[in-house]
């Protein structure tokens, strides 16, 4: 039993985020009632760091946080930190990423002569000459940036540049940068470009300083993103309380789905607690028109995030595999058959199922492919790890 | 016997916490400590500097991009997050809890590296006691702002000298069961809304 009672006699439940557009369900659920209606009293807590929500969660400062798809993975496999089992039991949705370039990269690009700007395969091509170029020139390696080693962002960008024949570990240098220190950082010329979320790929469209080149469902529209996650043993210790916190969360993602909740929504979302940009950049993301190029060019995109409802916030331990599989193709983790079975212990579609009342298959149909025209499959991790190795290079 | 010192770099965006810090570090004597404030290109920071020892404030975003050095090898030497090879549960909760962090560089003496957290640690809550009590005595100072203003005010509505007027605000607050200040408080208001 958790004893800590709050608000009106609520159950206390301390959640963790980060500020990004897709922390939404959570954000609504807490402050239009979701959660109260099932007795929850959700405190939010934003957090500067992904290295901070780990922490926390690890030693039960927060019983349940925002995390990046490959967060759940690393903690239960005890990746460059503590072993802490972790469950995955909630999908804030899909997409929310884009890949931008900078500014001052788009003369090259314009340069190679591969029209950059026509797709996510077009520029990464033309990135892949612009580089080579540079290399012949002497010149040092582009650098790109991510948001956390155990991102989709890391895995998105890899994934863009391998397809583009980009070798990520060799031909341009991969550096983190926390995603509010992105814009300053692409202006003070120390980023030649990087994968973000939404808002802070269109604050850089924005400022004049780069061009968004891929969305993240160019790259696989069935790639996961965000998860609620929590420590196996308070998943465990709370079933009931984590049953309605789930319910709550799926009540809140369905609001968020509503256009006619968009302008509530963006405003939620604008506050200064929860992520705090401005509307207009705001409204981007939610709408799918998206500013991609300081031009004022506009790629409609209504499926560039959504944030479920339905059978969507199942977390999708299939594709949770691919990102496994990509946390060992850049050697995060090696290949191991129990790594893989492992996968469906962390993202549980069941508790969400149970306590939702649909059936726990997380899908009525089959993976689209990712954007070099392979296909997943989660039965044949190693395989698959074969079959891209030869696209890079 | 004589030991290297130890390099540490102290990241912290708050000046007085890091410089406190930076002090007990180097009094304590086999330490070479250096600040860092600003975070801006943090990577190549710490590339420049190699130090053994990175201590964080638990709070500051740059912590991901120390988390991405675990895997550039090339860059840095690798620091590892604390005693994630030693399973010392109790030190990382207190270190969470005063909100300290730290990364340590693979293979160096367990003693030597426990001593300078436990540096961090204890700094930090020094810290943290510090502001309490300077908060503690601003709101002192408050209340006795607002005790005055209403004895004034109860001195010139009801005709009474300066002990009846904090008698009254006293006896009131003991019926009451609240604090004075907060019964002053309350005076102040009525009478801003009766002026």
């Amino acid at each position: 039993m958790n004893m800590d009672r709050g608000r009106d006699g609520h159950e206390v439940v301390r959640a963790g985020f980060l500020p990004l557009v897709d922390a939404a369900p959570l954000i609504v659920a807490a402050r239009r009632g979701m959660a109260a209606a099932e007795a929850i009293d959700l405190r939010l807590l934003r957090q500067p760091s992904w290295a901070s929500i780990r922490d926390r969660i690890n030693v039960g400062h927060l019983d349940v946080a925002q995390m990046l798809a490959g967060m759940p993975l690393a903690a239960s496999l005890g990746i460059n930190h503590l072993k802490v089992p972790t469950v995955a039991s909630f999908a804030f949705g899909r997409g929310g990423n884009v890949i931008a370039l900078s500014r001052g990269l788009f003369a090259g690009l314009d340069g190679t002569g591969q029209g950059w700007r026509d797709g996510p395969l077009a520029a990464g091509l033309a990135l892949r000459d612009l580089i080579r170029q540079r290399a012949a020139a002497g010149e040092a390696p582009l650098v790109l940036a991510m948001v956390f080693p155990f991102s989709s962002h890391n895995y998105e960008l890899r994934y863009w540049l391998a397809a583009s024949g980009i070798d990520p570990d060799t031909d341009v240098r991969i550096v983190v940068i926390p995603p509010s220190m992105m814009v300053d950082s692409l202006r003070a010329g120390q980023v030649d470009g990087f994968c973000v979320g939404e808002p802070w790929g269109s604050l850089a469209v924005d400022a004049g300083l780069a061009a968004i080149v891929a969305l993240k469902h160019d790259i696989w529209p069935d790639a996961p993103e965000k998860v609620l996650g929590a420590r196996k043993v308070w998943t465990e210790r709370h079933p009931d309380l984590l049953r309605r916190l789930l319910r709550a969360l799926h009540a809140g993602a369905e609001w968020c789905q509503d256009p006619a909740n968009r302008d509530d929504l963006v405003s939620l979302l604008a506050d200064e607690a929860h992520v705090g940009a401005p509307v207009r950049i705001l409204r981007r993301a939610l709408t799918g028109n998206l500013v991609i190029h300081p031009d004022g060019t506009i790629r409609q995109a209504p499926d560039f995030l959504r944030f479920g409802g339905g059978r969507m916030n199942l977390p999708d331990a299939d594709a949770a595999t691919w990102v496994l599989s990509q946390m060992m193709r850049w050697g995060q983790v090696d290949y191991s058959e129990q790594a893989v079975q492992m996968v469906g212990e962390v993202y549980r579609a069941d508790l969400l199922a149970g306590a939702a009342g649909f059936p726990a298959g997380v899908n009525g149909r089959d993976h689209a492919p990712l954007m070099d025209g392979h296909y997943f499959d989660p039965d044949n991790v190693r395989r698959y790890l074969g079959e891209l190795r030869p696209t890079v290079r | 016997m004589q030991k290297e010192a130890l390099k540490v770099a102290v990241i912290d965006s708050n000046p007085v916490r890091a410089a406190i810090l930076v002090d007990g570090l180097t009094g304590a004597g086999e330490v070479d400590a250096h600040l860092i404030t600003d975070t801006f290109d943090l990577q190549r920071r710490i590339f420049a500097m190699d130090p053994d020892v990175i201590v964080i404030d638990l709070e500051d975003h740059s912590r991901d991009v120390l988390e991405q050095m675990f895997q550039v090898s090339r860059d840095v030497r690798r620091p590892i997050a604390m005693f994630v090879d030693h399973s010392d549960r109790a030190m990382i909760d207190q270190a969470i809890e005063a909100g300290v962090s730290a990364y340590i560089v693979d293979g160096l003496v367990q003693s030597r590296v426990r001593s300078i957290v436990d540096m961090a640690i204890s700094r930090f809550n020094a810290f943290s006691r510090l502001r309490a009590e300077l908060e503690e005595t601003r709101g002192a100072l408050e209340d006795r702002k607002i005790i005055e203003r209403a004895k004034g005010i109860l001195m010139r509505s009801k005709g009474v000298d300066e002990p009846a007027a904090y008698g009254l605000l006293r006896r009131t607050a003991m019926n009451e069961k609240k604090k004075i200040a907060d019964i002053a408080r309350s005076v102040v208001t009525a009478a801003e809304l009766l002026a």
